[in-house]
């Protein structure tokens, strides 16, 4: 099998390091996105299998982002992960109540990135 | 090793951290400012609040706890500033500032190699606990959310606000303002400058409150977007300022009339924006009545500039790169500058060959249409390297807000050409000297406030820092409306710590007066009665920008103020040179210090308290020649006419005199290893072309040692 997956997260260094967690994934390969108008523009472009966002980005944040996917017939399937960090709880409710399926917590913890996104792709 | 997710990490970490912590220490200034000016800026909090929430999970993810901890906490001070719960007051503002100078240093530290941040520890202890403090008052003192007023919300919008829009939202009903929702539909590819232009227009009018999609037109082509405003002014202000973008403006419908701030129970948001029952009668802006369907249209004045293919190109077009790297390419450039001058010589026998004639001819062409190209290269990579002096200017802000504060001296601090490049590195070593200039300025230029006001000066004294490139190099002004140098006492100072005698002193020109502040342990303090320790004397200021190859001159005006103005190089990796010949030995001299050169008879010179001089203009210059520097010996008699170089190294000016000028050349200077490193006198070494390696003169160390400067042998 083959999977892309679109990382929406503001900070290169934030972004690189859930890359390089996703990058033990066989199969799985990773576009990246500044924020969320970025994220909607390679939504259009690609096929992606799952979507691992941040909430707090300038422009449009993980919460829009999130709303506007599931709310899109042809995207509105796509497994979304919320990054979030420790005290954010009213943003992380708000993101889930909104359709996304779970959430990861900063600082990354690569066997948490792996296992959310393992799960939700249904990769044993 | 480097390939695992920890160590990449870790080397980005360090340059965007200190990107962040910048913008961290940029917007608290501004913050600042607007605080002061009585301008709440909501918006700015928020960044503020989001740059340090980014540095938070940074550190965290690299292993700095402490760092990780400060910022966690510092968030949560900027969380409570942004949703009104703790007000930003001055004694709030000086904690933030605390910790962005406390990050800044852990940063630093980072940078040296320090794998932890428990070199800070005592300083983010302390720190911690007062925010600490500052946290628990703001607990006590919570306020309630405003209510909805008469708006009227879709409960669909209000569900993906984040906790801060919301809070935006009800400010600005609290506010009373009116609330719009503005509907723009962009095409992909040029989303980024169209919504950019959108932000531009709108942001004088009021607050862009949040940015919803809607997936209303199901073009897979375009974005659509409702941006929700606040504004205070009336609808057809904002009408005619979108005017011709082509986006729709509505209202936000509302059940009642009233306009002012509604202190009114939340009424349950009905489903969807309906229009309530009674509507405001419409404001003059029949173009757009508020209900009409949503007319989609891409914004027209811009151009479509690429193909969708490039959809998934990152976004960012900027690389961060290594210094290091960049001083290794220009190493790499210089080096080929020599191999052209190799090619140079090789032509030169070519011409000779009349048989080769044609060949000679070709090859010239390629040489200078590779010597063009070299040259070019060499810009390039210079400019890559060219950082705006802003970066300082912007840190500098904060410490005469210091120190000011710590003087009890009220200053306006006047920057201008922050946009003027310089060398990173330059830019580095920068910081320092320029902080202790300008706390020089503030501590002994700028009076006391009632001192001013007694001289019929504004009460405010003025700081001012202005930058601009002339040719390559960067002239830095320093100035300040102070009470000017106190000669008597420069001069006074300089007679005790014995660089000068009474008689001496009294044939000292105003300006010479001026220069003894670059002398060690020569000030206008009077000792016992000012504090001492605080500040830096000017002459580690001109040690250091020395080293740059900087040069500093003063002027003052008794009771008006005193001004200092620097002089550096635009970058030092690649030099220009002026290649000598003295005692049958070639060298080369940093172009930068040369001031002119002179052409002089034996007879020229003459000879003042065993030193040898000559005029120049009516002043006395002395001179060193520079087989007497290095004890060479000279086969044959002197010639009877030499060349003076005239070098200048901060505001010392000497002569050096030489047999022959040869020419310049851009030169790359290279350590001489560490056997012959330190050699007095002694740069470094360059290569020439054709094998030859020369030596490169230390113009700073032969002023010294000529003018007895820094060694304290001034002294007749």
């Amino acid at each position: 099998m083959a999977w892309t997956a679109l990382v929406v997260e503001d900070s290169p260094t934030m972004r690189q390091l859930i890359v390089f967690a996703l990058a033990r994934i066989k199969g799985l390969s990773v576009i990246e996105a500044d924020d969320g108008v970025d994220a909607l523009k390679k939504l259009a472009g690609t096929k992606v299998d799952i979507l691992i966002t941040d909430i707090n980005m300038p422009i449009m944040d993980g919460l829009k982002l999130t709303k506007r996917v599931r709310s899109d017939e042809a995207l509105k399937r796509i497994p979304i992960v919320i990054i979030t960090t420790e005290g954010a709880d009213e943003d992380r409710q708000r993101a889930l109540a909104l359709g996304a399926n779970a959430y990861i917590t900063k600082p990354i913890q690569a066997p948490q990135v792996l296992s959310k996104v393992k799960e939700l792709l249904k990769i044993a | 090793m480097s390939d695992r997710p920890i160590d990449r990490a870790l080397q980005e970490f360090l340059p965007e951290a200190q990107e962040i912590i910048e913008t961290f220490n940029r917007l608290l200034l501004k913050l600042d400012e607007d605080r002061v000016a009585g301008r709440a800026a909501p918006g700015m909090i928020n960044e503020a609040f989001r740059s340090v929430h980014t540095l938070k999970a940074l550190a965290g993810s690299v292993g700095l706890a402490r760092m990780a901890h400060l910022s966690h906490r510092i968030e949560d001070l900027l969380d409570k500033c942004r949703l009104d719960k703790v007000e930003l007051t001055a004694e709030v503002i000086d904690l933030l500032f605390e910790a962005g100078e406390l990050f800044q240093r852990i940063a630093a530290d980072i940078g040296q190699g320090a794998s932890s941040d428990g070199g800070s520890a005592d300083a983010s202890g302390d720190l911690l606990a007062r925010l600490e403090g500052a946290l628990a008052r703001a607990d006590s003192g919570h306020r309630d959310e405003p209510a909805w007023g008469s708006y009227v919300f879709d409960a669909s919008l209000l569900s993906v606000l984040t906790e801060y829009e919301e809070h935006r939202l009800r400010e600005n009903v609290r506010a009373g303002r009116g609330l719009y929702r503005v509907h723009a539909a962009f095409d992909l590819a040029t989303i980024d400058v169209g919504l950019e232009a959108l932000k531009e227009r709108l942001k004088p009018l009021g607050e862009v409150i949040t940015y919803l999609p809607s997936s209303e037109s199901g073009d897979p082509q375009q974005i659509e977007l409702d941006l929700i405003v606040g504004a205070p002014g009336p609808e057809s202000e904002i009408q005619a300022a979108l005017a011709g973008l082509g986006v729709v403006l509505r209202a936000v419908p509302r059940a009642g009339r009233s306009t002012g701030p509604q202190r009114a129970p939340a009424p349950t948001p009905p489903r969807g924006i309906q229009a309530a029952p009674e509507r405001p009668p419409p404001v003059a802006t029949p173009a757009t009545p508020a209900l009409t369907p949503i007319a989609v249209a891409v914004l027209p004045d811009i151009e479509v500039v690429e193909e969708r293919v490039t959809s998934i190109k990152s976004a960012s077009q900027t690389v961060r790169v290594d210094i290091r790297k960049l001083d290794h390419l220009m190493n790499l450039v210089g080096e080929l500058s020599l191999a052209r001058t190799g090619i140079q010589g090789v032509l030169d026998e070519l011409k000779v060959d009349r048989e080769r004639a044609g060949l000679a001819r070709t090859l010239h062409h390629e040489a200078r249409v590779l010597g063009r190209k070299l040259d070019e290269m060499q810009a390039a990579i210079i400019e890559v390297r060219m950082v705006p002096l802003g970066q300082v200017f912007d840190k500098l802000s904060r410490v005469v807000r210091k120190i000011s504060r710590e003087a009890g001296k009220d200053i306006r601090f006047v920057i201008s050409g922050a946009e003027t490049e310089l060398d990173k590195l330059l830019v580095e070593e920068l910081s320092d000297p320029l902080m202790h200039m300008i706390r020089n300025c503030i501590d002994h230029g700028i009076e006391p406030p009632e001192v001013r006001a007694q001289a019929g000066k504004p009460v405010a004294g003025t700081v001012a820092i202005a930058a601009s490139q002339r040719g390559n190099h960067v002239v830095i002004e320093v100035e300040d409306d102070g009470v000017g140098l106190d000669e008597a006492k420069l001069v006074r100072s300089a007679v005790e710590r014995g660089y000068l005698d009474e008689g001496a002193a009294g044939e000292l020109s105003r300006r010479e007066i001026y220069n003894l502040i670059f002398l060690p342990g020569v000030s206008t303090k009077v000792a016992a009665t000012e504090l001492s320790g605080r500040g830096v004397g000017m002459d580690v200021v001109k040690t250091n920008l020395s080293r740059l190859s900087g040069i500093i001159d003063v002027e003052s005006e008794p009771g008006l103020g005193t001004r200092l103005t620097l002089t550096l190089p635009i970058t030092l990796a690649i030099i220009q040179a002026l290649v000598i010949r003295a005692a049958g030995r070639t060298y080369a001299v940093p172009l930068n210090s040369v001031l002119e050169s002179l052409l002089i008879q034996s007879g020229d010179v003459r000879t003042i308290e065993r030193r040898e001089v000559v005029d120049l203009r009516g002043q006395t210059l002395p001179i060193v020649r520079v087989e007497d520097a290095f004890r060479l010996r000279r086969e044959g008699a002197r010639p009877k006419k030499s060349f003076v170089v005239v070098v200048g190294l901060a505001q010392h000016r000497v002569g050096l005199v030489i047999d022959e000028l040869i020419g310049q050349q851009d030169i790359v200077i290279k350590s001489l290893g560490k056997s012959l490193d330190g050699i007095p006198g002694i740069a470094g070494a360059t290569e020439l072309g054709g094998q030859q390696t020369v030596l490169v003169l230390d113009v700073a160390t032969l002023v010294e040692e000529t003018l007895g400067v820094g060694a304290g042998e001034a002294a007749s």
